[in-house]
């Protein structure tokens, strides 16, 4: 696998990056936007060319320097401490925000991939999905919308081919709708587009399954070598995730043995929190083929996907007496080796929905101290360290590790 | 209501009185309900007592955390155990936060870290108006008129205190009252079907709570779920005037090895019977309560022995608690002024039948 198809699919599991901007908000120039109502465009388009829209060839070469991206969603409360939105800011990794704007409640993000996020919002009677460039220099704009009358809970693109996939509910029921796939060519064109007229079924609604009880979160995950897409419905305790093969479209469902959220998909494998009740919890890799299932961690609180001598890995966090230790695991075998780690820096806490997201190089991941809380960038105090897994190097979160030397 | 029997109890229950040579232990058939399972990880010190703060940055809002210092309140005013004690103090290591979105799955209500116990644990809640899939989450505690569909904080808090001291998830029936039983159901229910306000720990999470950290007192009631068997002895002392015999009964848990602390507690406080019956005779009469002895667990009665008869002490198992009621081995005791085997009158000793 090549770095660069690493480093495209990397963006989705991570939850790392840090930029160097003033910790006060908006850089001068920035305005804010709010998009609590989903008027479709609310973002500036992205100009028209041969570079504009579509996507990077299979196989293309390593973004460009500014091209890799971060994000985060922090919530945004009422005096009474009710979520009433979000703030969604992006930009290039190092750099301050390009893009800051405010969204409703429903709300979402993903990637970013080859410097592009997807975000989603939704105002109680459309939703929309903006495909977004924020990772070219001076960028900041929406490439694509999508709209629908249905409730938009999840999308994400194919660094591949620039296919969007938009999972949705019903309005009204919020019974899950499925998948639907937008093709790249039907989002290249500038204008919005009606899901209900582009949109091409992907994965079929899901079934009610007493076991599972009613959803209370589905979230996409593209697998490590971008050719399976995982659609994960997590019910009370327990979730169940089916498998579409970008290619051919066929749909592979895992629900058993019973499991938690994703971590990762390598390998033709889940790499999964077990269904626990609480922290620390196992972590397993469940077999989408033949549901074997073996233990990759007894017991840990964080865990991250990492790329690493060609090759995805997990580092966990586990708890020991009297503190924690950090361990970087293989998947594949569950060989392990102890990570240092400095300072005392743990994992970022990131189990649930994502609030935050960055590409970064193979191998590194982003460590914070234990007080760390919520999406915090730039020149925040708590930071902390990025790590590259290789070599135990640390380099400044304010900085592009890429250019670490 | 279905029954059933703990299989490997018996062999236990019948080697300790083997190799005690005096105690016999009835073990009668028991509800089905098990004690909630317990989450795992180090245990918390016997009524260790536990602070807790809110995270800085995180501070829950005014209206919730009246709510989850109510709920530590429940989870020490129900525990019926010596189970940690939780309460605010300001400069505690333990973080209750209001930020679930980052600590927490993203099918959870709240969620609790318990890795770093016996210091520390962590709690967070979701936040009001957090979006999931089925809809939007909302705390009775954020509105003056609780709005349909909302979740009690108080009842969630007392759920993630439950996994703080170590129970997981119960995973028994949730039909009709069983949600009773347990305050560590998956989901919690919302207002206003039955059940969205529970405020007290129900007798399956008891029930762990006992056999993690032990009874407060040895004559405190053992919860209905599940049951714990008893194992009892009898022991007759020497003759006095007028042919008088004092015996003492001891009661005790009966070793098992998956009732944690209770295996081999004394049991003080029960009703105890000392009964009799002619030698010959398979009708047992019921001679008296025995009194409470001066050691925890013993009962003792002092009765006058006229004629060669079998003496047995009973404790007959209790409708309110989960004891399993048991019953001595039979002691032969004779008008004879020696206790035990009697080199001048063989056959009239006291001992065991």
């Amino acid at each position: 696998m090549s770095e660069v198809r690493w480093i495209a699919r990397l963006g989705a599991p991570l939850v790392v990056a840090s930029l160097a901007f003033a910790a006060s908000g908006a850089p001068p120039g920035l305005g804010l936007v709010s998009l609590t109502a989903p008027a479709a465009r609310a973002l500036a388009a992205c100009p028209t060319g041969p570079d504009a829209g579509g996507a990077p060839a299979h196989g293309a070469a390593r973004p460009p320097a500014g091209r890799r991206a971060w994000f985060t969603l922090t919530e945004r409360m009422d005096a009474r401490g009710t979520l009433v939105g979000w703030r969604f800011r992006s930009g290039p990794l190092a750099t301050p925000p390009t893009i800051d704007v405010e969204v409703g409640p429903e709300s979402f993000a993903e990637g970013p991939d080859d410097g592009i996020a997807v975000l989603g919002r939704d105002d109680g009677a459309t939703s929309v999905v903006d495909v977004i460039d924020v990772g070219g220099v001076g960028s900041g704009c929406s490439r694509a919308s999508a709209t629908s009358r249905d409730v938009i809970r999840d999308a994400i693109r194919d660094a591949a081919t620039g296919d969007v996939f938009v999972h949705r509910l019903d309005r009204l029921t919020r019974a899950d709708l499925g998948v639907v796939r937008i093709r790249g060519d039907r989002l290249a064109g500038g204008a919005a587009v009606d899901i209900d007229a582009v949109g091409e079924p992907a994965v079929p609604p899901l079934p009610a399954d007493e076991r599972f009880g009613a959803t209370w979160a589905t979230r996409m995950l593209s697998s490590t070598d971008g050719r399976t897409l995982a659609i994960q419905s997590c019910g009370a305790t327990a979730c169940r995730t089916r498998l579409l093969d970008v290619a051919t479209g066929g749909v592979t469902t895992v629900d058993e043995p019973p499991h938690g959220e994703l971590i990762g998909l390598v390998d033709g494998a889940l790499v999964a929190w077990a269904a626990c009740d609480g922290l620390p919890c196992q972590i397993v890799r469940i077999d989408a083929a033949t549901g074997a299932t073996g233990t990759l961690s007894d017991a840990a609180t964080a865990a991250v996907l990492v790329g690493g001598d060609g090759r995805p890995r997990i580092v966990v966090e586990e708890p020991r007496a009297g503190g924690w230790t950090l361990a970087l695991v293989d998947p594949a075998d569950a060989t392990r080796r102890t990570l240092a780690s400095p300072n005392g820096l743990k994992l970022r806490p990131h189990r649930g929905g994502r609030t935050e997201g960055a590409e970064l190089p193979n191998g590194w991941l982003r460590l914070v101290p234990a007080d760390s809380s919520g999406p915090a960038w730039g020149t925040d105090a708590n930071a902390g360290l990025l790590l590259r897994t290789d070599d135990a190097r640390t380099a400044d979160p304010a900085t592009d590790p890429t250019e670490v030397r | 209501m279905r029954w059933h029997v703990i299989p490997r109890l018996w062999p236990l229950v019948a080697a300790f009185a083997l190799s005690a040579g005096l105690a016999v232990t009835a073990v009668a058939p028991v509800l089905a309900l098990t004690p909630t399972p317990p989450l795992g990880g180090t245990p918390w010190l016997q009524d260790q007592r536990v602070g807790y703060r809110w995270r800085t940055g995180q501070v829950p809002p005014s209206w919730l955390q009246p709510a989850i210092n109510a709920a530590a309140a429940d989870s020490n005013g129900s525990r019926a155990s010596r189970a940690a004690t939780l309460a605010y103090d300001g400069s505690a290591l333990s973080l209750i936060s209001y930020d679930a979105p980052t600590r927490c799955a993203s099918n959870a209500l709240a969620c609790a870290d318990r890795s770093g116990a016996p210091s520390s644990f962590t709690v967070a809640y979701q936040r009001n108006g957090y979006v999931f899939d089925w809809g939007t989450l909302r705390w009775c505690q954020a509105y003056t008129t609780r709005p349909y569909g909302c979740f009690d904080a108080e009842t969630v808090g007392l759920h993630e205190l439950g996994h703080v001291v170590d129970l997981g998830h119960y995973s028994g029936s949730v039909a009709g009252s069983a949600y009773l039983d347990s305050i560590m159901q998956p989901v919690s229910r919302q207002y206003p079907t039955t059940g969205w306000n529970l405020h007290t720990y129900g007798r399956c999470d008891v029930a762990l709570l006992q056999r993690l950290y032990d009874m407060q007192t040895w004559s405190a009631p053992y919860s209905t779920c599940g049951s714990v068997a008893t194992v009892m002895t009898l022991a007759a002392g020497t003759a006095g005037t007028g042919g008088s015999r004092t015996f003492t009964a001891t009661l005790k848990v009966a070793f098992d090895s998956t009732i944690g602390k209770l295996a081999d507690n004394p049991v003080t406080g029960r009703v105890v019977t000392l009964q009799r019956r002619a030698s010959g005779s398979t009708t047992w009469s019921t001679v008296t309560t025995m009194a409470t002895g001066p050691t925890s667990g013993s009962y003792v009665s002092t009765v006058a022995v006229t004629s060669r008869t079998d003496w047995r002490a009973v404790f007959a198992t209790p409708p309110s608690e989960g004891l399993v009621g048991s019953t001595s081995t039979i002691l032969v005791v004779s008008p004879t002024a020696c206790v035990g085997v009697c080199a001048s009158s063989p056959g009239l000793a006291v001992g065991p039948r």
